[in-house]
């Protein structure tokens, strides 16, 4: 890695964006308890396992009961 | 109209409230940054872990503006399909519900509803994809010279009309399923359908598939010329699919 | 000319026919019990009534006009509350009733009234968090306002009382008794001590088909057939006399009517019998409702 701030303004929003999806997701997670589907261990599983960003947003979409 | 505003302003505090338009931003950014990061980064990557060890050397193509928005497109599905995924049951969860019912004996014409629906994913659709496409053609106009790709904008186009595609498939399969269900089964029949027709090779070129793959187009080994019968097809079907919902929502028993 | 006004309406859906036949005539201003067992059919006649599904024959007009199935311009004269009333759960009470004014077209002075006063008469005004997490009672009342907003001629209800509990259910019967003055009311129930506690008005709907319609007094005051009874101290003094008015007794109840009360009379002075009671009988609707539906 010769120039490593060359990289830098795709990876701060990249990493910021991520960080925020999984936060969030487990944080929603963890403070509910009914889900459209599926149940919290797996939501877990899915966000922590697929945790670039389609984890968490498949746990948004499918998951999260609308409010 | 006042009506019509009423539902439609609904329609996006809903979006808004309920997360949906949160989720998506994130999606379409993260998007648009993945595909120039992943074109500028792999093969960083890649030398570090030939050059180290076994002497194994990793040859790969110089990495162009091309690469990048191949990555782009690449990943377009995973967007579309959060997007889809995100709205399905934009109009089925009212019916599950009641809440639709309610509005419409309130007086509220059911073209309006089907109408502030269409307006609503139009908008969310072309928001997304256009956030998404702007942030991964500003970073590839950054890092590389454009000179290497083609009618990089044409082909966001088509995309983008393929998901308005996606986007009446929804309404459609909506205005007669009476779950969620049905509407992620009519997408995915959709779906899995244009790609069978496509193994037809005369066919291919006409279909809306075509629109998802504008590798050759980017390239140069095709011209504008060439997808233009799949992008008036595409057209025609995405307003075919709106007005078949239409009438099939205006004759449905609400039950 | 009624406000709602139902003729030969039927419905079947598949194999299974739920009217075949309904008629029905509501005058303004009543307070009209429509009553049935489960699954007799009120909840489809009222979704025909809002144009929501399609009869299979026969007519609905709604202040004279009539109903089109998929069309929803007589629905502005109704005011409508399903069993289970849900709303945008996002929304709150003001933010949801403001929404239905703008679609239902008031203007705009008439939505911040109506909105503050209805609040206050179904007892939400200092709610102000969204309607997610509200319980079935809260929505139910928010069910009322919204249904009252527009000042409709015509508001249904369809059981509005079925699933609250007794006190809940007290408030919202008084709510149904208040909105008289102004609209007409229309609430479907299996309940029939609702009915005799607010309605003026009542249809029995049986086999798909108003078996027995009319205002609540007369109902129950019966065809004049049955208006007195009287007991006898035997069955066999109660038989006695039941041969001699040419009446069938019921062990040593006899009930006769009212014109032949005088007769009676100078027959008990004949004959020295002394009944154990004589009165004029008030048949409960539950009565009546036996007796019509096993016809």
């Amino acid at each position: 890695m010769d120039n490593i701030t060359e990289y830098l303004p795709l990876l701060i929003p990249l990493a910021v964006i991520e960080l925020a999806l999984l936060g969030y997701s487990l944080y929603h997670i963890f403070t509910h308890t009914k889900y459209k589907t599926g149940s919290r261990t797996v939501w877990v599983i899915v966000c922590l396992v697929l945790s670039g960003f389609i984890g968490p947003i498949l746990y948004l979409a499918l998951g999260k009961e609308d409010s | 109209m006042r009506a019509f505003s009423a539902f439609l302003r609904k329609e996006l505090t809903a979006q808004k409230r309920t997360g949906k338009l949160y989720i998506l931003a994130a999606a379409a950014v993260i998007l648009g940054i993945l595909a120039p990061a992943t074109a500028k980064l792999l093969p960083k990557l890649l030398e570090a872990v030939g050059t180290e060890g076994s002497g194994m050397t990793i040859t790969l193509g110089e990495v162009t503006a091309f690469s990048s928005f191949q990555q782009f497109f690449g990943n377009a599905s995973m967007g579309l399909i959060a997007f889809l995924a995100v709205e399905a049951g934009i109009l089925t969860g009212e019916y599950r519900s009641g809440t639709l019912v309610l509005a419409l004996t309130k007086g509220l014409p059911r073209s309006k509803v089907i109408a502030a629906k269409t307006l609503t994913l139009v908008l969310i659709w072309s928001v997304f994809w256009w956030i998404s496409f702007g942030i991964s053609y500003g970073f590839t106009a950054f890092y590389w010279s454009m000179d290497t790709v083609s009618h990089p904008l044409f082909a966001g186009f088509a995309y983008w009309l393929f998901g308005m595609m996606m986007t009446a498939v929804i309404l459609l399969f909506s205005s007669f399923s009476k779950g969620i269900g049905g509407v992620v089964g009519g997408l995915a029949g959709v779906y899995f359908g244009y790609s069978l027709l496509g193994m037809i090779p005369k066919l291919g070129k006409y279909l809306p598939v075509k629109l998802t793959a504008p590798d050759a187009l980017m390239k140069g080994s095709e011209q504008i010329g060439d997808i233009l019968p799949a992008v008036i097809i595409t057209a025609a079907a995405t307003a075919a699919a709106l007005t078949a919902a239409y009438i099939i929502f205006g004759r449905r028993s609400m039950d | 000319m009624g406000i709602l006004e139902i003729s030969g309406l039927c419905k079947s859906f598949g194999a299974k026919k739920v009217l075949e036949g309904l008629d029905l005539d509501i005058p303004e201003h009543s307070v009209f019990g429509f009553i049935g067992k489960n699954g007799s059919g009120k909840t489809t006649t009222m979704k025909l009534i809002l144009g929501l599904m399609k009869a299979d024959a026969g007519e609905i007009r709604v202040a004279g006009e009539r109903v089109r199935f998929g069309h929803t311009d007589t629905n502005r004269y109704i005011g409508y509350l399903p069993d289970v009333p849900e709303f945008y759960s996002y929304m709150t009470a003001a933010e949801y009733l403001r929404f239905c004014g703008d679609i239902t077209g008031l203007p705009e002075a008439d939505i911040r009234t109506r909105t503050a006063e209805l609040l206050e008469a179904v007892g939400l005004a200092e709610e102000k968090r969204r309607i997610k997490g509200w319980s079935r009672g809260m929505k139910q009342r928010l069910g009322i306002a919204q249904a009252l907003l527009g000042r409709p001629r015509l508001l249904i209800c369809d059981e509005p009382t079925s699933a609250l509990d007794p006190v809940g259910r007290h408030d919202i019967l008084e709510i149904l008794r208040g909105a008289r003055e102004q609209t007409t009311v229309l609430f479907s129930t299996h309940i029939l001590s609702d009915i005799e506690s607010v309605s003026t008005d009542a249809a029995f709907l049986n086999g798909g088909r108003i078996v027995l319609s009319g205002n609540i007094a007369e109902l129950r005051g019966g065809m004049g057939e049955h208006r007195y009874e009287a007991v006898f101290g035997s069955a066999e003094e109660a038989a006695a006399a039941a041969e001699h008015f040419g009446l069938i007794p019921y062990r040593e109840k006899l009930r006769f009517p009212e014109d032949r009360v005088p007769d009676m009379l100078r027959y008990l002075a004949d004959k020295g019998t002394v009944p154990l009671k004589l009165e004029r009988c008030e048949r409960s609707l539950d009565e009546l409702f036996g007796e019509v539906i096993s016809v």
